[in-house]
């Protein structure tokens, strides 16, 4: 076991002696493993409870990673080596705010961490997002991800030449990359068949990537663009005045080397901005037309990186969407440039939309303290606030709920780390009350509601049963869609 | 068969020894033998630093901040591990991914540094000071 600090354990079970303390987890991704894992390592004698409202755990690590990146998926192993205390228990399948509410909560346990991250996508709030070949990023990843509420959705790839993604984060990227994955490819992703069937006989020639501010303020990582260009079949393409208005004076500045207190910021534009500068570029409208049109591709798909455009309505035409967008232009200090409309609108005709403009949060529960600006959940430092102001002791949150739907796994560890610290504070400070373990309470409740559950025993029989499957066909393993699957492994 | 191996027993395996600052500021001694990658030896010395992909550079939570000297004397990061590193927190000069680094005798005494979970001084969307 990796430990937190030195001596801190040691520390903690001399100020508390040995009366216990009960804490409950709402969310099993990443920020609430973590933080399971890490009151574990630092405090004696506490029980764990991991709320989940899907039946399996790990969160984005099953339901959002790209199928494709198995090995970052490992790190659930070392998250759920939790399972190996008799003091932690995984209720999978239950909904916080609707099976027991969080006045429940607060009675039961000696603490609440709240880390149940963005469970929506931001609406794009314009006309046409509702027609058919027009998806949400997290319905197409749960989608290729076998999500048991999305893993049937309506898709249909046939002579499908053109996608457009709107937002250009990792997750566009993820999604770009996914269409494009060849047979053998998609066969190492643990992608069901059903699914592999619908990919792998795609007729893509072009995905367009849009976004509403310029090229160095895109959002998806160089790492990210690096893995995708080694992939033989697809082609990275700029377009010429794309880059002229892109390049101003503010977004250079955004690339120079300005010292520490940019952090990583311009180091990470100027990398990025230099490989970019590799990419093929399409010098104008004719030329762009043109590739938009072509038929056959052979076997190759152009990725089209375009920026500074804002969408403002999808129309159906026959069978193709038209999406009519915004051209805008920069404006404003560097680091803080917005985009603002110019006088000018392109027409950019597809035959599927994805909107991947982010996730965001709701609230499960009214009686939890909401930040509705920012919609996360009102904290600070991951302290949760009441009424906006007080703390809220023994009330805690990590992960996107804490800080919004931004930032890979790396900061998603450090921001519990962060509500970790602060919450050790509270324990010094003996703010927090010491509870026995309240499973049979729970166990209870439950049954009275009638709410079926999985425990981690459930889920080894089920993960055993999943690798067992996909063993057979030399893939990582194949995953239980339907609700109904799971329920004989109880 | 066995003296064929030789320089991979145990007896002749060369060590070094250094340490590792954590994040609370205590010191871990730690002697390893060399060849081995930092987030190993943290591994095995019960040092807290995550290892999330494995080794497999698909993310930087194995990040740890060397002294310039040793730095400046080790090969170059990969154009993939500069990736990484452009995205971890609290990045300073002499940023490593743990998987990457491997320890010879230039690691003797030296301390490694764990980075403290500070938010990065940036934000988009954050003014900053004027520099």
């Amino acid at each position: 076991m990796i430990k937190f600090g030195s001596n801190y354990a040691s520390k903690i079970q001399h100020l508390y002696s040995n009366k216990p303390f009960s804490f409950a987890i709402i969310g099993s991704g990443p920020a609430g493993l973590y933080t399971a894992k890490h009151l574990f390592n630092d405090i004696e004698n506490i029980n764990i409870h991991v709320f989940e409202q899907d039946i399996c755990p790990t969160g984005l690590i099953r339901y959002g990673m790209a199928p494709d990146h198995q090995r970052i998926k490992r790190v659930a192993e070392e998250l759920l080596t939790i399972k190996q205390y008799e003091q932690c228990h995984y209720f999978g399948g239950v909904s916080i705010g609707k099976d027991i509410s969080i006045n429940e909560l607060d009675q039961m346990y000696s603490g609440v961490f709240y880390a149940f991250g963005a469970q929506i996508d931001k609406p794009l709030n314009i006309k046409g997002e509702q027609l058919q070949n027009v998806y949400s990023a997290r319905q197409i990843v749960n989608w290729y991800n076998s999500h048991p509420d999305y893993y049937d959705i309506d898709i249909n790839f046939k002579n499908k030449n053109n996608i457009a993604i709107i937002g250009n984060g990792n997750v566009a990227l993820d999604i770009a990359r996914i269409f494009g994955l060849n047979q053998d490819e998609l066969h190492k992703t643990d992608i069901n068949e059903i699914s592999i069937q619908k990919l792998k006989n795609n007729q893509i020639n072009n995905i367009i990537i849009l976004g509403r501010r310029g090229l160095v303020q895109s959002q998806f990582s160089l790492k990210e663009l690096r893995e995708m260009t080694k992939l033989s079949q697809f082609r990275f393409l700029l377009y010429k005045p794309d880059l002229l208005w892109s390049l101003n004076e503010e977004s250079q500045t955004e690339c120079k080397d300005l010292g520490i207190n940019y952090g990583n910021v311009t180091r990470g534009n100027r990398r990025k901005l230099e490989f970019m500068k590799s990419f093929e570029i399409i010098e104008d409208e004719v030329t762009m037309n043109a590739i938009l049109k072509q038929q056959n591709n052979n076997g190759k798909i152009n990725i089209i990186l375009r920026f500074l455009l804002t969408p403002l309505e999808i129309e159906k035409k026959d069978d193709k969407l038209n999406l009519k967008l915004q051209n805008n232009q920069l404006s404003g200090k560097p680091f803080n440039q917005i985009a603002i409309p110019l006088n000018q609108q392109t027409i950019l005709e597809c035959d599927m939309i994805i909107k991947s403009v982010g996730y965001q949060s709701h609230n499960i529960d009214n009686d939890l303290p909401w930040n509705h600006e920012q919609n996360i959940v009102d904290n600070s430092d991951g302290c949760i606030k009441k009424d906006h102001q007080k703390l809220k002791t023994g009330s805690y949150t990590c992960g996107w709920i804490k800080t919004g739907p931004k930032g890979v796994i790396d900061s998603t560890f450090a921001s519990s780390q962060e509500t970790i610290v602060n919450f050790k504070n509270h324990m010094d400070a003996d703010l927090i009350r010491n509870v026995n373990d309240p499973y049979q309470q729970v166990v209870n409740l439950l049954r009275q509601k009638s709410i079926n559950y999985i425990d981690f025993k459930v889920w080894d029989r089920i993960n055993e049963y999943e690798i067992q499957q996909g063993q057979k066909q030399q893939k990582p393993r194949i995953k239980i869609t339907r609700n109904k699957d799971f329920l004989q492994f109880l | 068969m066995i003296r064929l191996f030789s320089k991979y027993s145990a007896s002749s395996q060369k060590m070094v020894t250094f340490f590792f600052k954590n994040k609370d500021n205590s010191l871990t001694k730690v002697t390893a033998p060399i060849g081995q990658n930092l987030l190993q030896i943290a591994h095995k010395n019960e040092v807290d630093l995550e290892g999330a992909c494995e080794q497999s550079l698909a993310c930087s939570t194995c990040h740890v901040i060397l002294p310039k000297q040793l730095y400046d004397k080790l090969t170059q990061p990969i154009p993939e591990e500069e990736d990484l590193l452009d995205l971890a927190y609290g990045l300073t000069e002499t940023s490593r991914l743990g998987c990457q680094v491997q320890v010879d005798e230039k690691f003797e005494n030296v301390i490694i540094q764990l980075p403290k979970a500070t938010r990065n001084f940036y934000v988009d969307g954050h003014k900053p000071k004027p520099h």
